[in-house]
């Protein structure tokens, strides 16, 4: 048999580390470090460095010397040609002990601390240790940092974990035997000190720690010639200046570079700092995760930050040329031309607009409508164009989609269009139309298109208006909302001749457009009701075929038009980390949802999955605009009762990340999607994978083996923690459940490919919540009785298609077993006609958590479930009873379509289910299984377990008819109690292999064989290949080329 | 000052609080002595790393609260760098368990008779990264274990807790060199996803040669993955899964029908680790009743 060539392919977890060096960029991402150009972005190259060892840190030397340390590893590299990334060794050893800093001497050597605080000198080209110094204090190093160009120089900031930082040098001491004195000890941190630098320049200390805070020090050195450095750093002074909290976690790691203090942190903020203590501007980035490293480059002005999530993102150090500048416009609106009218109570802008050429346009409380240029001559200058008793205290101010028309509406039902003319006249604007179109109020107005209006008046009446010739408007059509209780439109889109709306209650609804003569109202043709909360819809935009929405409940959501059926399809939603998405924009940037955090502005990059702008407004009451012209994004807010306008460059302020992140949080499953089919017959790599971070992702793996996310789904409450795939014709349906006892129903379509990576359509057709969430339990706290229910985690799924006899039913209803933390096995149908979800069996067994399930079919179509425990107890249940219940409830489907499907919870659930064997194969919880089916209703079960033990059982079942009882008798059992270190994560059974991966970080392959006769069974170690993940949580495998996926935490 | 805790509020936790023990951690002792008695007969123990003082309250119960024991035959120390609320009969000592003075005052105190259990349940500031975590907490535990030497008599036991990751198999090796007997053991009530799990050291059993310093008092790790590869690791301690007699587990959602646990009702009678061979019978499945 060939020897097993083993090799990561592809790895994505924590960042431990980047680094600008020369014209790249360089990451250290498990055992690998990842090559990107600085310029470009792009990825050049991957190279692997260790075995089994994480990266934790890049240096740099003279001559294009490198060095990469992680753990007790160094190795050195050169790197051979400026223009190519070409690397070649040239050393390599092991320290003995862990190593937290390496130095780069002037003769080339290397200087090293190592966790026990002490330094050692080795020679870089032959990996010799020279020299070794022990400091006075014995203890464990958190962090070090070594500073100085020669051995005599060399000066040690160490951060221990007795939340002090100790000044030392080596040098002090002559001989090697003798322990060499600490010269400064810092103390102030009130925690493990995680990173400590020195800029000799300014001469600061900066130091963070658990405790929260960076604290930065003055180190006053005493610069006279006759002494030397070490001398000079025995004597100097070092004063605490700042302690600077801003962090909410942890902060791992400081930079002082060009009189600023980068720090990055566990609360996922990057956060740059003046001297004096102030913090100057944050980012939160990395969805979430933690930023474990940073570095900067002043020549480039760019910071490069690594994150937990494995992405790698790129910020601007400084943004002076992008003019982030504020314009007020305050003090001429306040000049006698206009404040005679009602006095200077009335006189402050109420709706503002920016037109197309970036002027203002404001009306304010007392009637005025006025207009300010912005750029060039009389930059400043308001003008009052119009003035009208009915526009005051009252108006509505509506930008067109061209920003050429400005509509003005008034409480008594007039609208008012004027034309920004003033390239051709230099006069500003020109009033159009004045028209009282509406009985009554107007509650709000829109632009449809540039020549097209929605008005919406009393009683939930919409009425659409086209402007046609000067001093006129024609009335086209006219439409009613349902009754609710604030009856107005919020937003509203119109697509060829389907007119969407979003109303202050929450709910869409789509009109379809007659063109009728008749003048009759018209209802929707489709609602979706309360979709977006109870606080409204704010934005309707159509981008293609597909709508998308942005309410008050702080989604985003997007929609497919089904032409044909003239109907809207809800795809998905994302949930944006503000409370006040206000509208949508495609841009060069991507998707960008503009809206209001808190007191601030802010714009949320659908590619970048972060915000990416931030300014501090006020909040979101309150009259704005914006443009977005090529990279000059404008953005202009009424506070104070002023104008302010808030100018910047996007493309100075968005870097597109080098590497997009994955996860934040523990994957706790991944599921293969078998081959799935693009119209052109192009198959696709699919992985679907669910995490602590509450969502799932499908990604794409290419054929270089690199990992796309095609989408997020995003709408679990609580931890994703387990997947089941069932594939049908033309899609795939995906069961997902975790946390707070959720359970939801996808549906996957490939609707197209672009490159490597297809386009797919999800939809989410069903969520279930044990927890009945009809309205008597929405308020817990009223209900006399306790709550019993412990919120059920759901552990593990797995989903089978029944068949059926009856032709109309094939292949419609799912059998989906569910593993439940509180001990449960639950039992769900789903039938794909109805996308309904239903209960039909529970019981407990076990008593405990149960961590895995799966469904076996037997010969004679009886399907069997396993169900494994905390307990290591394998059981098997017969679930006829369930089938049956599925496959004869016609009646009910047709009960529960014609009500509505509400009755969910009245219907019998069968709880006498029971295991008809179970045996107890692990001391403990198992933690993974994989079988295989063989003749004759044999089985052969791998478990391994929280007690490391890998188990194979060769089970038989026995399943008669299907009145009788099952049974089953463990034919032959093979284990090793010691097979891994640490709990086995993943298996995978193969024709003749197994594959174990543990939490010891190893891959064991296994040979398991067993004679003709089938009365001996057993394995043996082939080979073992040691990962530097070191929390493997589970495995996935393919055949390609025998792919192993590890998932990072 | 960590960011969030998840599953902070499982059946341990919340036992803990009614119970009264400081923390949840208490259960894994106990769950620790029900797998292998790690109490009996004993009167001199030394807790190590004992802030917030749930290992120490769990001393004091265990160890005081016999009919049959003479109080002032029993003689519970407690060793951590910050001081903790007081318990009846337990003597604090504070200090950094690396340290020389600390180390004497330890002495100091079983200056008469040795002690014959030490545990330590400390942990480093856990970064995420786990080789890093890794590395930290088998260097605290060597250094509990040097400590130790200073203090345990022979056949004493020792317990602490370990990291399982890469590097386990080489620490249990080097402690296999002072004790008669090394076993890891997970209590149930460790929660399943932690790389956390304790080593029981039982009968020490020092090399006749073997002085107690406090000078290097760190052992040096190194790491050979062929060494492994060629199954070594198989020479080393059973793992064991304790606290089997408590119908709870950490990762079950708890539900209010079982809430009766008293501690008092965990009996002597242990749990027998599963034999350990390569081809075994096959067990009967049986029936659930």
């Amino acid at each position: 048999m060939s020897a097993v060539k083993y090799g990561s392919q592809y790895i994505i977890t924590d960042v431990t580390t980047v680094k600008f060096i020369g014209q790249w960029i360089i990451a250290g991402i498990g055992g690998c470090i990842h090559v990107f150009e600085t310029q470009s972005g792009k990825f050049i190259t991957r190279e692997k460095i260790f075995e089994g060892q994480r990266v934790h840190n890049i240096f740099a030397g003279r001559n294009q010397n490198i060095a990469v340390i992680g753990g007790k590893m160094v190795r050195i590299f050169k790197l051979e040609r400026e223009g190519n990334f070409v690397l070649s060794t040239y050393a390599s050893w092991a320290a003995d002990d862990w190593i937290q800093y390496l130095h780069w001497l002037d003769c080339g050597n290397i200087a090293i601390v190592t966790a026990h605080n002490v330094v050692s000198l080795w020679n870089s080209r032959t990996g010799e240790k020279e020299r070794e110094i022990f400091c006075e204090v014995n203890c464990i190093l958190y962090c070090a940092l070594l500073d100085g160009l020669s051995w005599s120089d060399l000066v040690v900031f160490t951060g221990t974990v007795f939340q002090q930082i100790l000044i030392w040098a080596p040098a002090s001491v002559e001989e090697d035997t003798v322990n060499s004195p600490v010269l400064h000890t810092l103390k102030g941190h009130d925690g493990v000190i995680f990173s400590v630098s020195y800029d000799p320049d300014s001469n600061y200390i900066c130091s963070t720690s658990d405790d929260r805070s960076v604290r930065l020090w003055s180190v006053d050195l005493q610069l006279s010639d006759d002494c030397n450095r070490v001398t000079q750093w025995k004597e100097a002074t070092i004063t605490l200046l700042h302690t600077m909290y801003g962090h909410t976690a942890r902060v791992w790691r400081n930079i002082i570079i060009d009189n600023v203090i980068i720090s990055v942190g566990e609360d996922s903020c990057l956060c740059v700092w003046r001297t004096d203590g102030s913090l100057q501007k944050y980012w939160k980035t990395h969805q979430g995760a933690n930023v474990w490293s940073v570095d900067c480059s002043k020549e480039k002005n760019l910071i490069v930050t690594g994150g937990g999530d494995g992405g790698i993102s790129l910020w601007p150090l400084h943004t002076e040329s992008a003019v982030p500048n504020f314009l007020t416009f305050s003090g001429n609106l306040f000049t006698q031309d206009f404040c005679s009218m009602k006095g200077q109570n009335g006189n402050f802008p109420r709706r503002i607009g920016l037109t197309s050429k970036d002027n203002v346009v404001a009306i304010t409380d007392s009637g005025c409508l006025l207009y300010c240029t912005v750029v060039g001559r009389g930059q400043g200058n308001w003008k009052l164009m119009h003035q009208d008793e009915k526009l005051a205290s009252y108006c509505l101010l509506e930008m067109s989609p061209c920003r050429q028309y400005v509509a003005l509406a008034s409480m008594d039902g007039h609208i008012l269009i004027f034309k920004d003319c003033s390239s051709v006249h230099g006069k500003g604007l020109i009033l159009n139309v004045e028209e009282k179109a509406v009985v009554g109020r107007i509650f709000s107005l829109h632009w449809l298109s540039s020549d097209n209006l929605l008005s919406c008046g009393p009683n939930g009446i919409l009425e659409m208006w086209k402007l046609g010739h000067p001093q006129w408007l024609q009335k086209m059509n006219e439409f009613e909302l349902p009754k609710s209780k604030e009856r107005w439109i919020s937003a509203a889109a119109l697509r060829e001749n389907f007119l969407v709306c979003g109303d202050r209650n929450g709910s869409i609804h789509l009109f379809k457009i007659v063109d009728n003569q008749t003048n009759s109202i018209q209802c929707p043709s489709q609602s979706f009701y309360k979709i977006h909360g109870r606080l409204g819809v704010s934005s309707l935009i159509w981008y293609g075929n597909c709508l998308y929405s942005t309410g008050r409940d702080g989604t985003v959501r997007r929609y497919l038009m089904l032409e044909n059926e003239g109907r809207l399809e809800c795809l998905n939603a994302d949930k944006l980390p503000m409370e006040w998405p206000a509208t949508t924009s495609l841009s060069a940037f991507g998707l960008l949802v503009l809206g209001f955090r808190a007191a601030n502005f802010v714009i949320w990059s659908h590619v970048e999955r972060r915000n990416v702008l931030t300014i501090p407004c006020g909040g979101g009451h309150r009259s704005w605009d914006w443009t977005l012209e090529g990279h000059t994004f404008r953005f202009i807010y009424v506070k104070d009762k002023m104008v302010h306008m808030y100018t910047c460059m996007m493309n100075e302020i968005i870097k597109p990340a080098l590497q997009s992140g994955f996860h934040s949080k523990q994957i706790s499953c991944i599921r293969q999607i078998p081959l799935l089919k693009d119209e052109t017959g192009n198959s696709h790599n699919l992985l679907l994978s669910a995490s602590e971070d509450t969502t799932v992702r499908l990604s794409v793996i290419s054929n270089s083996n690199v990992l796309h996310t095609v989408t997020v789904l995003q709408s679990h409450i609580s931890s994703v923690r387990a997947l089941a795939v069932y594939q049908m014709r033309d899609s795939v349906l995906v069961f997902s459940g975790g946390g707070r006892a959720q359970l939801k129903v996808w549906k996957l379509v490939i609707q197209s490919a672009q490159g490597s990576v297809p386009q797919v359509k999800c939809q989410e057709l069903s969520s279930h919540m044990l927890k009945d969430s009809s309205k008597k339990n929405k308020k817990p706290w009223l209900s006399v009785e306790r709550t019993v229910d412990p919120e059920t985690r759901y552990m593990d799924l797995c989903a089978v298609v029944l068949q059926c006899q009856d032709p109309d039913k094939t292949e419609r209803v799912v059998l989906l077993a569910a593993g439940c933390s509180d001990g449960f096995l639950r039992i769900f149908g789903f039938d794909t006609f109805y996308n309904e979800l239903r209960l039909v069996g529970k019981h407990s067994f076990h008593n405990r958590c149960i961590l895995k399930v799966s469904l076996i079919q037997t010969e004679s179509f009886r399907h069997v479930a396993v169900t494994m425990a905390t307990d290591g107890i394998v059981a098997l249940w017969d679930l006829s009873p369930c089938v049956e219940e599925l496959l004869c409830s016609k009646h009910s489907d047709i009960s529960c379509a014609a009500s509505g499907s509400k009755n969910d919870n009245i219907r019998v659930v069968l709880d006498n289910l029971k295991p008809f064997s179970c045996v107890k194969v692990h001391q403990s919880g198992i933690n993974s299984f994989d079988w295989l089916l063989l003749k004759g209703d044999k089985f052969l079960l791998a478990t391994g377990g929280d007690d490391r033990a890998l188990v194979l059982s060769l089970i038989q079942i026995k399943s008669p008819t299907c009145q009788e009882n099952m049974q089953a008798e463990v034919l032959l059992q093979w284990r090793d109690d010691c097979a891994h270190a640490s709990q086995i994560t993943g298996l995978k059974l193969g024709d003749s292999v197994v594959v174990s991966t543990a939490v010891d970080q190893r891959i064991t392959l296994w040979n398991w064989s067993s004679d003709t006769g089938g009365h001996t069974l057993s394995a043996s170690v082939k080979a073992r290949y040691c990962s530097t993940v070191a929390d493997i949580q589970g495995l996935v495998t393919w055949n390609s080329r025998y792919n192993c996926i590890y998932y990072l935490s | 000052m960590r960011k969030t805790s998840k599953d902070k509020r499982d059946i341990y936790y919340r036992l803990a609080k009614e119970e009264g023990w400081r923390a949840r951690s208490a259960f894994k002792l106990l769950h620790l002595d029900q797998q292998f008695g790690i109490f009996k007969g004993v009167t001199r123990a030394v807790d190590l790393c004992a802030a917030p003082g749930s290992w120490s309250q769990v001393l004091v119960k265990k160890l005081r609260s016999r009919p049959t024991s003479d109080l002032s035959e029993v003689k519970i120390v407690a060793v951590d760098l910050q001081a903790m609320a007081p318990l009846p009969g337990l003597i604090q000592i504070v200090g950094d368990i690396t340290k020389e003075e600390t180390a004497q005052a330890l002495i100091k105190e079983f200056k008469d008779s040795a002690a014959q259990l030490v545990v330590c349940d400390g942990a480093p500031d856990v970064t995420g990264l786990h080789d890093i975590d890794e590395f930290i907490q088998a260097q605290l535990l060597l250094a509990a274990f040097n400590i130790t030497t200073h203090v345990l008599a022979p056949a004493g036991t020792f317990v602490a807790k370990v990291f399982r990751g890469k590097d386990v198999s080489l620490l249990l090796s080097q402690l296999q060199l002072f004790f008669g007997c090394v076993n890891i053991a997970k209590p149930r009530s460790s929660r399943s996803t932690s790389i956390e799990a304790f080593v029981v050291c039982q009968n020490y059993k020092p090399l006749p040669d073997y002085k107690p310093t406090m000078h290097n008092p760190l052992l040096n790790l190194s790491y050979d993955d062929k060494w492994i590869s060629e199954g070594a690791n198989k020479f080393v301690s059973p793992f064991l899964a304790s606290g089997d007699l408590q119908p709870f587990d950490s990762l079950r959602s708890c539900t209010t029908e079982q809430h009766s646990p008293v501690l008092d009702a965990c009996t002597e009678e242990r749990s027998r680790p599963l034999p350990k061979s390569s081809a075994c019978p096959a067990p009967s499945l049986t029936v659930p009743t």
